[in-house]
């Protein structure tokens, strides 16, 4: 079984979206989707880490006002079964892209 | 019958009403040393931001290539205009103080001729654009800087209760 960037990569992969690893910033006006490992989110205890995780964000960067691309992405990040949250939603006035952005925490990666 | 005597009631009684008269002024001075720990965590992370020169900045701009970080007059911008807002009480009753960026910078564009506002530089930072890479730096500060300024304004409370209870015992 994949682990959880892999089952993460492909989860992304499904949205219809391109969303390459840490491939932040495109010429300006763009549009494009991105992700990276961030830090960790470690469950401590007794002095171990008891279980791992590790902080995702993922960011898209479209000019689709509508609701569609939001719910895309969020049906896969449901279907993945990690905890997720929509950080921001930004309108980009000098490029006229909406930035969502995404934070994931993906566990279970003992 | 029974007899009870409290011996104190009413010194104890009138220090609750003394601490409930200056209650505001307390709790502005109890926030000010957070406050303070705040804006020194967030002033080393905004002296750390890596930069590029304006000229290299004003290039890709003009040559619609991205920006890795902000240009040095940004990063400038945000060094000279980090303040903390008076300590007041919002409309929610919490009594609490920004620490932030205001005015605009030198950097003059089509969009800002009179500079570009300082807070949104931040923002565009903090959360990242289409053409500038996120550098969450002010999160960073307030997880560097949140068990020290919640232990300074415990000491703070401690030390201001402890005056007004001496001042009226």
């Amino acid at each position: 079984m994949p682990d959880k960037i892999e089952q993460l990569e492909q989860a992304l992969a499904l949205t219809g979206y391109e969303f390459a690893h840490h491939g932040w910033s495109r010429a300006p006006g763009t549009e494009y989707g991105t992700w990276s490992e961030e830090s960790a989110d470690d469950l401590l205890g007794n002095g171990r880490h008891i279980e791992r995780a590790t902080v995702v964000t993922i960011d898209l960067f479209t000019r689709d006002a509508s609701r569609t691309p939001r719910q895309k992405v969020e049906e896969q990040l449901e279907a993945l079964g990690c905890p997720w949250r929509l950080d921001s939603i930004n309108y980009e006035s000098d490029t006229g892209l909406i930035h969502l952005y995404w934070r994931v925490s993906l566990y279970g990666q003992n | 019958m029974a007899k009870i005597e409290l011996d104190g009631f009413e010194t104890y009684i009138s220090q609750l009403t003394a601490l409930k008269a200056d209650s505001l002024k307390t709790c502005k001075a109890i926030v000010y040393p957070g406050a303070a720990i705040l804006a020194d965590a967030m002033r080393s992370e905004v002296a750390g931001l890596a930069t590029i020169t304006d000229t290299k900045a004003k290039n890709n701009y003009q040559h619609n290539n991205i920006n890795a970080h902000l240009s040095e007059s940004q990063k400038a911008g945000l060094v000279e205009s980090l303040g903390i807002t008076p300590i007041g009480r919002d409309r929610k009753g919490m009594i609490q103080c920004s620490v932030g960026f205001s005015g605009y910078n030198g950097v003059r564009t089509q969009k800002h001729p009179e500079g570009q506002p300082n807070a949104e530089v931040a923002r565009s930072l903090e959360k990242g654009t289409s053409y500038l890479k996120r550098d969450a730096f002010a999160t960073r500060a307030v997880k560097a800087a949140r068990s020290s300024a919640e232990a300074a304004m415990q000491s703070e409370a401690d030390t201001q209760i402890q005056r007004i209870m001496d001042a009226n015992g």
